[in-house]
């Protein structure tokens, strides 16, 4: 299987944070969901793919180019989308398109004018005055205009409804329909994930902590819940991200260690925010 | 590759665009201040004023407008950018200077002032000196973010100047080319080979400044 | 055609399609020789990652009921009355020994599971 995107011992040292040897790999045709806790290091890794940051150690490789030397060729093949639109406020739509396409060799009017039209935005307006969920469909919409194989998206979804998250659902689907193509999507809105993602890459810390297949994943780790005093100190240790509550406990366990438990805890398949809340308990613990 | 340097410069252009209109407005307003002055030069000097904000209105407008990780997806390299920003800069100067001498004879013509003649070498000259602040000032813009580049963005520039009117040879050299020889333009040759003198340091200064913005930019986290 | 999944059954929902195809093929809803939706096809419809459909038709694959065919797309087989017997009993002979497990687990001797599965048999010849 070709990969699309293949991130290789990925490191940067700021002050307060660094993030260290990161690497997971996208293979075609699918779409790898890139999650953890605020702040864990998910921009930082999309903005050093982007030679926006000056890497200390790795390598990037996007469409089998490097993402230093082939930088501009795969850039012509790449649709970025943030959580912020990145494009001058005084700008109508149609001013976005002038400025863009001198840029993209496989620029089409026509697919960006219809995507305008599909995603109901009207050209004549200008950026500064679109709802946060129209700049997220203006973005895209630029994103998909230059026939991009390769899509980035970094929050793209949040501060939006459950409606606009839906529909970029389908967008992403529709493009993944072309098994040539591949989408990382990174976020702290795990549902919208759950339910289309094929990858998943769990950053915490500035490192990876696990980057697997999606359903692979699921099945891998089980929610365990239960009375107070139910487990011995050995039981509790095989739990990650166990917590103790007035009337009870939680906390996750792999799916081998299932049996270690006693029986009379509930168990139940656990959830992509589950994973990212009692890792990052667990991280909690080991740093304390 | 060199056409992605024309194709920066035009993006810096349409970034600016919606202040253009303040520049225009400015520089129709210097004519006027002008002709209620009556003093031509004034159009010129005003049109270097104007320039100097407007040179670095793509850093104030794509900071604002948070616009990194446009150049980051973009399909152009660092030094696209930045030389494109620098050919933006002269294109601009140009562009003012063309439009000034254009009226500097209408605004002579309507106050009958004894200022007469073309006034070339005066804004050949002005556009000299713009270039050279802006290859004193890019660097900074270029080295650090828009906010710290506002107050320390002049610091070369001043610095420079200063210096050119406190050395006391410099000051002599520079009296003996009187406002009066540049405006009506009958100076000598000799002139004329100062003009071109300073006009090829201008443009070495400007590519020596741009090479330096480049290896200051380009090792920035945006 | 219709595959209606759900998000909180706790069943997977590769197994869901599976289940649910298996069932259309049984019934003759979709004809042998017929053409069933693309992966993505099927992602995209019951938004759901690529993967869980693709894994959904290997299984359909090798449990007999259909074909994938590179480049052309995936197809339903004529049934194959013995190999989908066996492969029914290797099921069953699973899901019967993870409930033996289970039990195990709460300490049920032979006589209880058996107790249990005749009291299932009861019920489900009577409902």
């Amino acid at each position: 299987m070709d990969n699309i995107l293949s991130v290789q011992g990925l490191s940067k040292h700021f002050k307060g944070f660094s993030l260290t040897d990161v690497s997971f790999s996208l293979p075609k045709g699918y779409i790898m969901g890139f999650i953890g806790p605020n702040g864990a290091g998910k921009t930082t890794t999309i903005k050093l793919m982007l030679n926006m940051l000056r890497r200390d150690a790795g390598s990037v490789s996007m469409l089998g180019m490097d993402s230093v030397v082939r930088e501009t060729d795969i850039k012509q093949r790449l649709g970025v989308v943030m959580d912020q639109a990145f494009y001058v406020g005084e700008w109508r739509l149609t001013d976005v398109e002038k400025a863009l396409k001198p840029f993209y060799t496989k620029w089409s009017g026509d697919t960006y004018a219809n995507l305008l039209k599909r995603f109901d935005l009207d050209k004549a307006k200008k950026v500064k005055d679109l709802s946060r969920g129209m700049k997220m469909k203006l973005m895209i919409a630029a994103a998909l205009s230059h026939q991009a194989e390769l899509l980035i998206l970094d929050e793209p979804t949040s501060g939006l409804d459950a409606v606009v998250r839906d529909e970029l659902m389908d967008i992403l689907l529709d493009f993944i329909s072309d098994e040539n193509k591949g989408v990382l999507f990174s976020t702290h809105i795990t549902a919208d994930l759950e339910k289309i993602a094929d990858y998943i890459t769990f950053i915490s810390g500035g490192r990876v902590l696990m980057s697997d297949l999606k359903d692979d994943l699921m099945e891998k780790y089980l929610d365990v819940r239960g009375g107070l005093g139910t487990l011995n100190a050995e039981q509790r240790n095989a739990l990650i991200g166990y917590k103790e509550h007035s009337v009870g406990f939680e906390g996750l366990v792999e799916k081998e260690k299932l049996a270690l438990l006693p029986k009379d805890v509930v168990v139940q398949p656990c959830t992509l925010d589950e994973l990212v809340i009692r890792f990052n308990l667990e991280g909690k613990k080991h740093d304390a | 590759m060199m056409r992605n340097v024309v194709k920066c410069a035009m993006l810096d252009a349409r970034t600016i665009r919606s202040y253009l209109k303040n520049m225009v407005f400015m520089l129709g307003l210097g004519v006027v201040l002008s002709l209620v002055m009556k003093s031509p030069t004034l159009v010129m000097t005003y049109m270097v004023v104007i320039l100097m904000m407007v040179s670095t209105y793509p850093f104030a407008v794509s900071e604002s407008n948070q616009m990194a990780p446009l150049y980051g997806s973009l399909p152009m390299k660092r030094w696209h950018l930045v030389a494109g920003r620098y050919l933006y800069a002269l294109v601009m100067g140009i562009l003012a200077t063309a439009f000034s001498m254009v009226m500097m004879p209408l605004v002579t013509r309507l106050i009958v002032s004894p200022d007469a003649g073309d006034g070339t070498p005066f804004a050949l000259l002005l556009l000299g000196l713009f270039l050279l602040v802006c290859a004193l000032q890019y660097p900074i813009f270029f080295g650090l973010d828009y906010t710290k580049s506002k107050t320390f963005g002049m610091l070369p520039a001043l610095v420079v100047f200063l210096g050119i009117t406190l050395l006391p040879g410099l000051n002599k050299t520079l009296h003996l080319v009187d406002t009066h020889s540049l405006l009506s333009g009958d100076g000598a040759g000799g002139l004329w080979g100062l003009l071109l003198g300073f006009a090829a340091a201008v443009l070495v200064f400007y590519a020596l400044s741009a090479y330096i913005s480049f290896r200051l930019y380009n090792r920035r986290d945006l | 055609m219709d595959i209606i999944i759900s998000n909180l059954a706790g069943v997977p929902i590769y197994q869901q399609i599976k289940e649910q195809v298996k069932a259309a093929i049984i019934a003759g809803t979709v004809q042998e020789g017929e053409m069933l939706p693309s992966v993505r096809q099927l992602a995209r419809d019951l938004q759901v990652s690529v993967i869980t459909t693709t894994r959904a038709y290997s299984d359909l694959e090798q449990e007999g009921f259909v074909v994938n065919m590179q480049g052309k797309g995936c197809f339903v087989k004529p049934p194959d009355a013995d190999f989908i017997r066996e492969q029914t009993l290797k099921e069953m002979e699973g899901n019967f020994l993870s409930a033996i497990q289970a039990g195990r687990l709460i300490a049920l001797g032979d006589d209880d599971i058996r107790g249990m599965l005749d009291i299932l048999l009861k019920e489900e010849e009577n409902g």
